[in-house]
C-alpha cells in the first residue's frame, strides 16, 4: 500500500500542491485535472524526483525516500515528456534501461523479447526508432516501465500525443497491466480513463477535490444535467457541457440547480459532465 | 585512589586494530558496492554514451599541452605543470555533465535502481585514474624538455593540481548551484590555478618547488580520502529539482 501522508509541495513561494492525503491500494487510479493542477509534481514525488516540502509518502508504512534503491526496484515510471534515443532499438533501449534496473543479464533477454511482444512491437524488434510513431515509442515506454514488473506503475500523460485509435490499444493495454498492482496514470482527458480506473482522484485549486470511484462522483450532478435541442429557450442559469448532432438536430446537455420547464430530457451524468462542471472556471 | 591501569603494549595494539578494522569497513564497503555496480552495468553503457566526451577531452588535452610547451621560455615549468594538470578532468567532467542533463532519459534514469548519480560517481573515479595517468605522461615529456626540474617534482606538483581541481569539482557538484556549477568550476579553475602565476608570476613557480615533499604528499593524501567521501555522498543526494517539469 502507497500512502501519500499531508503533502505539501512548494516551489519557491508558490504552491503546486497542499497537504494532500491519498491512498493507493492494488488497481487503476485516474489522476484526472487539467494542465497546471499538479499532476506531474504528485507524480514526480511519487518517483522520489522530487521531495515533498511537507508531508511524506510511506510504501507499507516506510519511507519511499529513506527505502531508496529498494523502492526504485519496485517502481515502474512513463514520464510525462519521455525521452527515447533514436539511434537506439526497441531492444537496445530495454536492454540499456533494464541493466540500470539492475535486472541480470541472463534474464533480462527474455523479459524484452516478452514485453515487445506484449506490446506488439516484436516485428520491429531491431528497427531503429527514429521512424517510430508516437504510439509506437508510448508503447516503448510501457515495455520500458514495465521491465522489473512493478508493484506500483507510475503513467504521466500516456495518451498525449497518441491518435483515437492507438488511445483505445493504449487502454486495454493498461487495463491487461493492472493485475496485482497499483497503476497510477494522470490525464486531462475524461476518456481516457473514464472506462478503466477503479478510482479517479481530482484536484482543485492545489488541493484534493476527491478521490473515488468514477460512479461516486457522477453522483455528485445527479439530478442536475439535461439535455435539449432548444438551448435558447433555457431561462434559468445554466452551465453548457457538452453537445452532439442527432437528425440535423444540436442536442445540448448543460448543467442546472433545477429542472427547467419546457421539453427538457434529465440524463444521467458522466464523468466528464463532472469534470466540466468542477474546472468551468479554468480554460 | 583508583588507579587506572596502563594498557599493556599488546591491549594497545589491539585496540588500534579493532579502530582502524571498524573505521575502515565502510569505505571497503563502498569500494566494493562500486565495483559489483561496475561489473554489472559494464563499460559499454558507462562509456559507450560518452565517447565523444573521451576524444573531445584528450584531443584538447593533449592540444593544450603542446601548446603550454611554448611556455618553456618563460621558465614557469612547475606552474604550467599545476594548472594544466587538472584540464582533461574538468573538460571530461563538463562534457559528460553537459551530455546526461541534455539527454531526455535523465528523469527516467534517476527513478532506475542504479541511478545517473551513482554512474556518474564510477564515472568520476575512473576519470580520475586517467586524470593521474595522463598527468603522468605529461610529466614525463616535461621532464625531458624542462631539465631543470625533476621529474618527481613535476609529477607530484601535477597530482596536486589534479586532485585540488577534483575536490573543487565535486563540491561544486554536491553543494553548487546546478544551473550555472559549469560557470563556477572553470571561474575556480581561473582563480586557484590561473591566478597566481599571474600575480606572483615566477615566485610562484618557486613556491612550488619548494613545497617539501612531505607536506605535498600528506596533502594528497588526505585531498584523496576526502574525494572518496565525496563520491561517497554524491551516490546518496538525489533530488533533481532542476528537472521538475516546465
Ligand atoms: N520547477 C518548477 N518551478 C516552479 N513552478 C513549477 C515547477 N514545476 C511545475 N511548476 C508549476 O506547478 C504547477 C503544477 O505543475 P504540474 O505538476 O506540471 O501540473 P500538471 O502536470 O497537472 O500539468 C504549474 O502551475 C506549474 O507552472
Ligand atoms: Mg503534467
Amino acid at each position: 500500500m502507497l500512502t501519500v501522508n499531508h503533502v505539501t509541495k512548494n516551489y519557491g513561494k508558490f504552491t503546486a500542491l497542499e497537504d494532500i492525503t491519498l491512498e493507493f491500494n492494488k488497481g487503476v487510479y485516474g489522476l484526472l485535472a487539467p494542465n497546471g493542477a499538479g499532476k506531474t509534481t504528485l507524480i514526480k514525488m511519487l518517483t522520489t524526483l522530487l521531495f515533498p516540502t511537507k508531508g511524506d509518502i510511506l510504501y507499507n508504512g516506510d519511507d519511499i525516500i529513506a527505502l531508496d534503491e529498494d523502492y526504485r526496484d519496485i517502481i515502474g515510471y512513463l514520464p510525462q515528456d519521455f525521452g527515447y534515443y533514436k539511434n537506439y532499438s526497441p531492444k537496445q533501449f530495454l536492454n540499456y534501461l533494464g541493466t540500470l534496473k539492475g535486472i541480470e543479464k541472463s534474464v533480462l533477454d527474455k523479459k524484452t523479447e516478452a514485453l515487445l511482444s506484449l506490446v506488439s512491437l516484436s516485428d520491429v524488434a531491431n528497427k531503429k526508432m527514429r521512424k517510430f510513431s508516437g504510439g509506437m515509442i508510448q508503447r516503448v515506454g510501457i515495455a520500458q516501465a514495465m521491465l522489473n514488473d512493478p508493484e506500483i506503475l507510475i503513467l504521466d500523460e500516456p495518451t498525449a500525443g497518441l491518435d483515437p485509435k492507438e488511445r483505445v490499444r493504449f487502454r486495454n493495454l493498461i487495463s491487461s497491466l493492472s493485475q496485482n498492482r497499483i497503476v497510477i496514470l494522470s490525464t486531462h482527458i475524461v476518456s481516457d480513463i473514464e472506462t478503466i480506473a477503479n478510482k479517479v482522484i481530482m484536484f482543485k485549486d492545489h488541493q484534493l477535490l476527491c478521490n473515488d470511484m468514477p460512479k461516486n462522483i457522477c453522483k455528485y450532478l445527479e439530478g442536475k444535467v439535461f439535455e435539449t435541442s432548444e438551448i435558447s429557450k433555457i431561462e434559468k442559469p445554466h452551465l453548457v457541457l457538452t453537445q452532439r448532432q442527432e437528425d440535423d438536430k444540436t442536442y445540448t446537455r448543460f448543467t442546472s440547480e433545477e429542472k427547467p420547464a419546457g421539453h427538457i430530457k434529465e440524463v444521467v451524468p458522466n464523468l466528464e459532465d463532472v469534470f466540466l462542471y468542477i474546472y468551468k472556471d479554468e480554460e | 585512589m583508583n588507579k587506572i591501569p596502563i594498557p599493556t603494549k599488546e591491549e594497545k595494539e589491539k585496540a588500534i586494530n579493532k579502530i582502524i578494522s571498524n573505521g575502515m569497513t565502510p569505505q571497503e564497503n563502498f569500494i566494493q558496492r562500486i565495483v559489483n555496480l561496475y561489473m554489472h552495468i559494464g563499460t559499454k553503457y558507462i562509456f559507450g554514451d560518452i565517447l565523444d566526451c573521451l576524444i573531445i577531452a584528450i584531443t584538447s588535452t593533449v592540444l593544450i599541452y603542446f601548446f603550454s610547451l611554448s611556455f618553456r621560455i618563460m621558465n614557469t615549468e612547475l606552474s604550467t605543470t599545476f594548472a594544466i594538470s587538472p584540464i582533461f578532468y574538468i573538460i571530461l567532467t563538463l562534457a559528460t555533465e553537459w551530455k546526461e542533463k541534455m539527454s531526455h532519459l535523465y528523469e527516467l534514469k534517476m527513478t532506475c535502481k542504479y541511478t545517473v548519480k551513482q554512474i556518474t560517481a564510477i564515472r568520476l573515479l575512473c576519470f580520475s585514474a586517467l586524470g593521474v595517468l595522463f598527468s603522468s605522461l605529461m610529466s614525463m615529456g616535461y621532464s625531458l624538455i624542462f631539465t631543470n626540474e625533476s621529474l618527481l617534482d613535476i609529477f607530484i606538483v601535477s597530482l596536486l593540481g589534479l586532485l585540488i581541481n577534483s575536490l573543487l569539482a565535486l563540491g561544486v557538484m554536491l553543494y553548487g548551484n546546478r544551473r550555472n556549477s559549469h560557470n563556477i568550476l572553470i571561474g575556480l579553475w581561473f582563480a586557484v590555478f590561473l591566478l597566481p602565476p599571474v600575480i606572483w608570476g615566477k615566485g610562484w613557480n618557486v613556491f612550488l618547488g619548494e613545497l617539501p615533499y612531505l607536506l605535498i604528499t600528506v596533502l594528497i593524501l588526505i585531498m584523496a580520502a576526502i574525494y572518496l567521501l565525496g563520491i561517497k555522498k554524491l551516490i546518496t543526494e538525489r533530488e533533481v529539482i532542476l528537472y521538475a517539469n516546465r
